[in-house]
């Protein structure tokens, strides 16, 4: 196990190596905070945690970072050339790609955690009229918050992981993603606008519609009226375990030609 | 197939200038004293051939790119594989180091099948394939640092050897994208050989290399299989590389294998083993006299060449000489790999 775990630093290492990432991060760090300062400038009359919360919606910028880091595992080292050193090691692909995809999940955590360390201090420099304390009531809604919200970008790296591995090619990945994940934004409030209550079934299954698991935060029967928080999870493991065998079997099943 | 049982593996090069007529050139009754100096240096049960390819095929589609390939790679050899572009070399070696599937038959490297038993049959083995393409916003210690963290028992010291036996120096400090091509090569041996394989595995290595980086390749290539006892498995296009690199070579077209050489290289100049004949030219300055005078054999330009054995030569030169006829020099031409090759390609080609 302590030499798997020597895969996964592989993997990292090879995430914060990089510059490109770092200028991510900094990008991260800096934007983040930019929906408390208009909520700011247009003196919204919030407490600190409600403050917190209204900012994440500046949480596509993790997703999108996710992404980028998500589309290029696989799919970098297959351009680079450097997927056939290492193949040649005494690890059976699987084992590679499941390290390359826990480092995967990993970098989302840390971009996670900075988003909420960033949105939580200038929450409280922006909105210091704070009603509520951070460790008050309101405590598990923000775990919820965030927890669910990890749970989404999680889902859309998968994805872009499975992208990667089938096409080898970052920018195909990337393209795809992003595209998956802001057609899915749109879509979706689209259908809730148009669709029949006969055709419900179909959103019961659609991937976007079950993503953001923070809208059983307002209704515990979801958007439509017609999923449950359960049902959710259960069509998200379906599509990540789908999303882990296309992956799986084009990372050890196809020939390197690269 | 099988000619290499034939063949005569001299454990100990020897320079071409240094044969006399006491080195008995390449017989093929001589198993027993192979054997005897091979058990010196290696553990019983090591006459196992280091790769065995048995029936290996390869078909893409409906496209057979490698037709039931049977081949041993003798220990501690530097082993050439060589063939024209897209006779199927990067493809064998894509499947030799598991990067490609095997459509039927197997692959063996230290008896262990890279199909069923991938990490225990690739855990012998070091290689290139094609380029040496290394993660260039790393230093070259990063990178080395990244397969050694892969491989059970390389520690630091491993690593520092490795970088000194490539001649890398400081520089292993900077990052790999302002390494030259020679150098990312030096690299890319230095990660083969981190986790000391007994099979190194080189794809094309002389690729893009100036004659410099090649030469130096070479003297690595050798140092390994001579000190090391590293079988190295080579394959290039490049006749004249392999002749100077290899001990045998396999030729390779259209997905076949055509032959399987040994080339003793103590045997060019003692192969004129008293009676045996070979073409020589003389370069003269009356070259039709000296044919005339010689008996036969060819004129072109200032040159004339004939068949004659060792004995016959010295004749040949007094009796010119003797005739007021300058002899500038007197050279051998054998047939070179090259010609060889070129013979046993076109071959296959009429095969098919």
């Amino acid at each position: 196990m302590t030499d798997f775990m020597q895969l996964i630093w592989n993997e990292t290492l090879k995430i914060y190596l990089r510059v490109s990432t770092w200028i991510l991060l900094i990008f991260l760090v800096v934007f983040s905070p930019l929906m408390l300062v208009l909520m700011n400038l247009g003196d919204f009359p919030f407490g600190a945690q409600q403050a917190i919360e209204q900012s994440f919606a500046m949480y596509f910028l993790v997703i999108l970072f996710s992404l980028i880091i998500a589309s290029d595992s696989v799919a970098g080292e297959f351009a680079t050339g450097t997927i056939k050193l290492l193949l040649i090691r005494p690890w059976q692909r699987w084992k590679i790609l499941a390290s390359k995809f826990l480092s995967v999940a990993l970098f989302t955590l840390v971009l996670t955690l900075l988003f909420l360390l960033v949105v939580t201090v200038m929450g409280y420099i922006l909105f210091p009229s704070s009603s509520s304390s951070l460790f008050g009531e309101g405590e598990s809604n923000l775990f919820l918050l965030v927890l669910y919200n990890y749970i989404r970008a999680l889902m859309l790296a998968a994805f872009a992981f499975m992208l990667s591995a089938l096409f080898r090619s970052t920018a195909l990945a990337i393209t795809l993603a992003i595209l998956l994940y802001f057609a899915g934004n749109i879509i979706t409030p689209l259908l809730q606008a148009f669709l029949q209550p006969k055709d419900y079934w179909f959103v019961k299954v659609f991937l976007p519609a079950n993503l953001d698991l923070t809208q059983y935060m307002k209704d515990p029967n979801g958007m439509f009226g017609v999923t449950s928080l359960g049902w959710s999870l259960l069509v998200l493991a379906v599509y990540f375990v789908v999303f882990v065998l296309i992956a799986w079997w084009s990372f050890t099943k196809r020939d390197v030609r690269a | 197939m099988d000619k290499l049982s034939t063949n005569d593996p001299s454990g100990t090069p020897t320079s071409p200038g240094s044969a006399t007529p006491s080195q008995s050139p390449s017989s093929p009754a001589m198993p027993a004293s192979d054997n005897t100096r091979l058990d010196a240096v290696l553990p019983a049960g090591s006459d196992l051939p280091v790769v065995q390819f048995r029936g290996v095929t390869k078909k893409i589609g409906s496209k057979t790119i490698i037709d039931n390939l049977t081949l041993d790679v003798p220990r501690g050899r530097v082993f050439g594989f060589l063939g024209p572009n897209g006779s199927g070399k990067t493809t064998t070696i894509r499947m030799l180091v598991g990067l490609m599937s095997i459509t039927s038959g197997d692959i063996l490297i230290e008896g262990q099948n890279i199909r069923t038993h991938f990490e225990e049959a690739i855990a012998k083995v070091g290689a290139i394939v094609e380029n040496p393409e290394m993660y260039k916003y790393m230093s070259g210690y990063q990178n080395l640092m990244q397969y050694a963290r892969m491989s059970p028992g390389v520690d630091k010291q491993r690593i520092s050897e490795v970088v000194q036996f490539v001649g890398l120096g400081n520089r292993i400090y900077d990052k790999v994208s302002t390494y030259s091509l020679g150098m990312r090569q030096r690299l890319g041996v230095a990660q083969a050989l981190l986790h000391r394989p007994r099979l190194l595995v080189l794809d094309e290595p002389t690729n893009g290399l100036d004659p410099q980086g090649i030469r130096e390749l070479r003297d690595y290539l050798r140092a390994l299989s001579r000190e090391e006892g590293t079988t190295v498995f080579v394959s290039s296009h490049l006749l004249s590389e392999m002749e100077l690199m290899c001990d045998t070579v396999a030729v390779i077209n259209g997905g076949r294998l055509v032959d399987v050489r040994h080339l003793d290289h103590a045997s060019h100049p003692s192969a004129a083993s008293a009676s045996a004949k070979m073409m020589v030219r003389f370069e003269t300055d009356q070259p039709e006299l000296a044919a005339r005078i010689g008996g036969g054999g060819q004129v072109s330009g200032s040159s004339w060449s004939i068949a004659a054995d060792r004995q016959e030569i010295a004749r040949l030169n007094a009796l010119l000489v003797q005739n007021g006829i300058a002899v500038y020099s007197i050279t051998p031409i054998r047939e070179t790999l090259e010609d060889q090759f070129l013979a046993m390609t076109r071959e296959g080609e009429r095969h098919d």
